[in-house]
């Protein structure tokens, strides 16, 4: 292509002013104000969390090899899921895809210069890692043993565990998440470009928006809970006490009134990521733009009316729960609305295999299990036999990680070039998105089986009948360990050793590829006006083949 | 594609931010280079404050819904136990907290008009109304513990019956209350700083408002909490 | 506001406050009492605060919170609500249809 000569001149331009280069302190680093460098920050906050969390898991999976248990006593495991559960909930997916590709992207899609609020979303870097750091240290000095869902009154009475610490760490990761919640939405309304009315957005931030309005109202009610949680367990009186008259399983409704709606909150952005990812790398516009922009909104409103789901034999009433399923199956219709509009969007497309897009269909049929086996634990009779199974770990571990850390991967992929100005080596990101999609199938899919023939979930050790499966389920979890440490590698590489990105490497439409790679600080040198809609590659008719 | 031309002034009410346009020195200095001037920050920050109150809203929400389940539940329980509240306490504490949320107005009033020294003057008595609040609080509490109404092994009431939840509800709900109030006076001093150092002025008084909304919220929380504490058991 | 626009909506909360405290020595049922509280909120959304006079925007986030406050209350005393109680101290209670509490 170009000589060498050539290269390095581009070398130097393209180095000469990015965001990356501007500035070189350590405190130039900690105390910015720049939504593309706290993006950064969260990056590296939110590859750790995951690494650890994922740790929990491997030492779990470990010990399930053999039907004694291979590795820890019972109160150990308990530790261990507790911690993998919190890690992975509140520091690794909640945050993920909104705080380090929505803080860095969501500027440039909007041909703005920064959030609305940029210190606010310093501060939301600073309280992530202030909640982080202390509920690690309860996890580590002794860990807790009631799972992530802290029911009452084990959690309030009886649990001999670093409750308080992990519960205010969850409390600080929350008011971050209100902050960053907040900054987009302020950012949606008010930032957009002249000419850029809300059906010009692209769907990354409609997915935003939605998952926004979820982290707003949500969260407020998961602080109230720990709150709660805490005061009883200080003062050993509470709310919670049935000795009292109180009513543990109000806890619940509190604790879940959030943990519901947060689910959402862990997907809606991979829907976001499937849209972008899916028009660019088959060449056409999205189907059913409206659609899919108001499914992703319909989704975070009525994920709200559901969280009862999680209560069907917690004691709570008959009609409550017939009320809950029925809401239950109705959310789950406009994520199959997206799911035919994604699919209806490739047909005709020109379709290029790269990385990114492995993910994105690995996405659409491992979102569709997932989303599918939520209806059998949505109805009623059915969630009395699957309740507390690894039917439901099996269907939670589809949407949250086949589904969600693979939209994740897309989006780190599709956007690398952007946001560190280097290409990835393409062959690696292949194998290591069609490894993920293998080891994630075999852990994963005998789980449902496991489930269903009554193995129950949080148990470190279990009938000699169900070996064979956790012993596959156990080496796919093993392969997909590797499988993550592939993307750490070769992204790791490419930044010292990667072809450098032009500006716009895949040819995509968006504002964020108008800009150079990495982009400058202030993003854009003067406001775009936007005279047409997001997506308009050429119809299929129209495409000229070379 | 999109195309790229330098933005227009004017061009749907926005403006380019490299362009400072008529705002004065003073005034360019605090609006960010993400805004095309000082009424879209303020616009923006206003959103962002009422947002933020919605979260609030919620907060406390969850509570008032364990409040009333607990109440449906255990009516005797609930009212008897309200009976034991400090009604003069209470009352006055309403009226003090509604006089300075008025104050507050008015001194917001004060500011949009480039009066310094007026809203000085009512940032300090908001801020010494709401000290007063607090120290009456604080005796009220110390006096509801004196009387063995915290719930526990001394606790005066029947505990089963709704009683002890009411109070675990009382000390929760006013101390999350008074800890907002706290926040809010820590605020009241930021902006009498801001005041006596000639931050503020009738094109640039955004973080006056801020807090103004602020405080006016606690005082919301206050009033729904007033009758559910105290009146219910009369 | 002005100072004879903040006396006249603070006269109208005292004298709300005193139609509160008032009510609660009469018979009236409780759920009255919040709901006194529930205009003096009002009043003081849409005076001091301003909400109909700063924009949209703003009366869009709190009607929003407002209605997403109604339904977590809503249904979330759904299930209190619909509940039926069995006792758990009336261990001894033998039911005539097999032990379930009769309908």
């Amino acid at each position: 292509m170009s000589t060498t000569t050539e290269r390095s001149l581009l070398t130097l331009q393209q180095r000469a002013d990015s965001y990356l280069t501007d500035e070189r302190t350590i405190w130039s680093w900690l105390l910015t104000t720049d939504h593309k460098r706290i993006a950064l920050l969260y990056f590296a906050s939110i590859t750790a969390f995951f690494f650890l969390g994922g740790a929990a898991a491997a030492v779990m999976r470990l010990n399930l090899v053999t039907p004694e248990g291979l590795l820890v006593e019972h109160e150990m495991y308990n530790r261990l899921f507790t911690m993998h559960g919190v890690i992975m909930v509140w520091f690794f997916l909640v945050p993920a895809i909104p705080v380090t590709l929505g803080n860095f992207i969501t500027p440039l899609m909007l041909g703005a210069r920064d959030l609305a609020f940029p210190r606010v979303n310093l501060t939301s870097w600073y309280l992530f890692m202030v909640g982080g750091v202390t509920a690690l240290t309860g996890l580590a000095a002794g860990g807790v043993d009631t799972a992530w869902t802290f029911y009452t009154p084990l959690s309030t009475g009886y649990s001999h565990g670093w409750m308080m610490l992990v519960c205010l760490g969850i409390i600080l990761s929350g008011y971050s998440s209100i902050a960053t919640g907040l900054n987009f939405i302020v950012t949606i309304h008010r930032l957009r470009p002249p000419g850029m009315t809300w059906y010009r957005l692209p769907l990354f931030l409609w997915s935003l928006y939605a998952t926004s309005v979820i982290y707003v109202l949500a969260t407020p009610v998961l602080t109230m809970a720990m709150i709660l949680l805490m005061f009883e367990r200080f003062f050993h009186v509470g709310l919670f006490d049935p000795a009292l008259g109180g009513d543990p399983v109000m806890f619940q409704h509190l604790f879940w009134f959030y943990s519901h709606p947060a689910v959402y909150i862990m997907i809606l952005p991979g829907f976001g990521v499937v849209s972008e990812v899916i028009t660019a790398f088959s060449r056409k516009g999205i189907f059913g733009y409206k659609f899919i922009a108001w499914s992703s909104v319909s989704i975070a409103v009525i994920s709200f009316f559901v969280w009862g789901h999680h209560m069907f034999v917690a004691g709570t009433s008959i009609y409550s729960g017939i009320a809950f399923s029925l809401l239950s199956f109705m959310v789950s219709v406009p994520s199959a609305i997206k799911v035919f509009n994604w699919l209806a969007t490739l047909h005709k497309g020109f379709i290029r295999f790269n990385a990114p897009m492995l993910y994105i269909l690995g996405f659409i049929g491992l979102f569709t299990i997932g989303g599918l086996t939520g209806l059998f634990v949505a109805s009623l009779g059915t969630d009395v036999h699957l309740h507390d199974t690894y039917f439901v770990v099996a269907h939670f571990h589809y949407i949250m990680v086949g589904a969600m850390v693979s939209a994740f991967f897309a989006g780190l992929h599709y956007w690398w070039p952007k946001i560190t100005g280097k290409m990835y080596p393409e062959i690696w990101g292949q194998i290591a998105a069609a490894t993920i999609f293998f080891g994630f199938n075999m852990t994963f899919a005998p789980q449902f089986i496991l489930g269903y023939l009554g193995m129950p979930r949080r148990y470190a050790s279990y009938d000699p009948g169900y070996q064979v499966l956790n012993v596959v389920s156990s080496l796919g979890a093993a392969v997909l360990a590797v499988a993550y440490l592939m993307p750490l590698i070769y992204l790791t590489w490419s930044l010292f050793a990667g072809k450098n990105a032009p500006s716009n490497p895949w040819d995509a439409t968006g504002l964020e590829w108008q800009t150079q790679s990495p982009p400058r600080t202030e993003n854009f040198a003067f406001t775009p006006v936007i005279t047409g809609p997001p997506y308009n590659y050429p119809r299929p008719e129209q495409r000229q083949h070379v | 594609m999109s195309d790229l031309v330098p933005g227009e002034p004017g061009a749907g009410g926005y403006r380019a931010a490299w362009h400072p346009g008529s705002e004065s020195a003073t005034v360019a200095e605090h609006v960010g280079f993400q805004y095309a001037g000082i009424g879209h920050q303020t616009g923006t920050a206003q959103a962002g404050l009422w947002l933020f109150l919605a979260t609030e809203l919620l907060f406390f929400g969850g509570l008032f819904l364990l409040y009333t389940v607990d109440f449906a539940r255990h009516p005797g329980g609930t009212l008897a136990a309200s009976r034991e509240t400090t009604l003069w306490i209470g009352a006055l504490n309403s009226v003090i907290l509604l006089c300075s949320s008025g104050a507050y107005t008015y001194g917001l009033g004060l500011a949009r008009r480039g009066d310094n020294r007026g809203l000085f003057r009512m940032v300090l008595l908001t801020g010494t109304l709401g000290t007063v609040f607090l120290l009456l609080k604080g005796y009220e509490w110390y006096d509801d513990i004196a009387r063995h109404l915290f719930p526990g092994p001394s606790f005066v009431l029947p505990a089963a019956d709704g009683g002890a939840l009411f109070w675990c509800f009382y000390f929760v709900a006013t101390g999350l209350h008074g800890i907002h109030m706290i926040v809010g006076l820590v605020l009241l001093a930021w902006i009498g700083a801001g005041v006596r150092k000639q931050r503020f002025s009738p094109a640039y008084y955004t973080p006056v408002e801020g807090v103004g909304l602020y405080w006016s919220f606690v005082d919301m929380v206050w009033i729904t909490l007033f009758p559910c504490l105290y009146l219910v058991g009369r | 506001m002005n100072g004879r626009a903040v006396l006249v909506v603070l006269g109208a909360l005292f004298a709300l406050l005193t139609l509160q405290f008032g009510l609660a020595f009469t018979l009236v049922p409780r759920l009255v009492l919040p709901g006194v509280a529930l205009v003096m909120v009002v009043i003081v959304a849409m005076s001091f605060m301003r909400l109909a006079a700063t924009g949209a925007l703003a009366a869009v986030f709190a009607t929003a919170a407002v209605f997403w406050l109604c339904v977590m209350m809503s249904l979330g005393s759904m299930d209190p609500a619909t509940r039926t109680d069995i006792a758990v101290t009336q261990r001894d209670v033998r039911f005539p249809n097999g032990g379930f509490p009769p309908r």
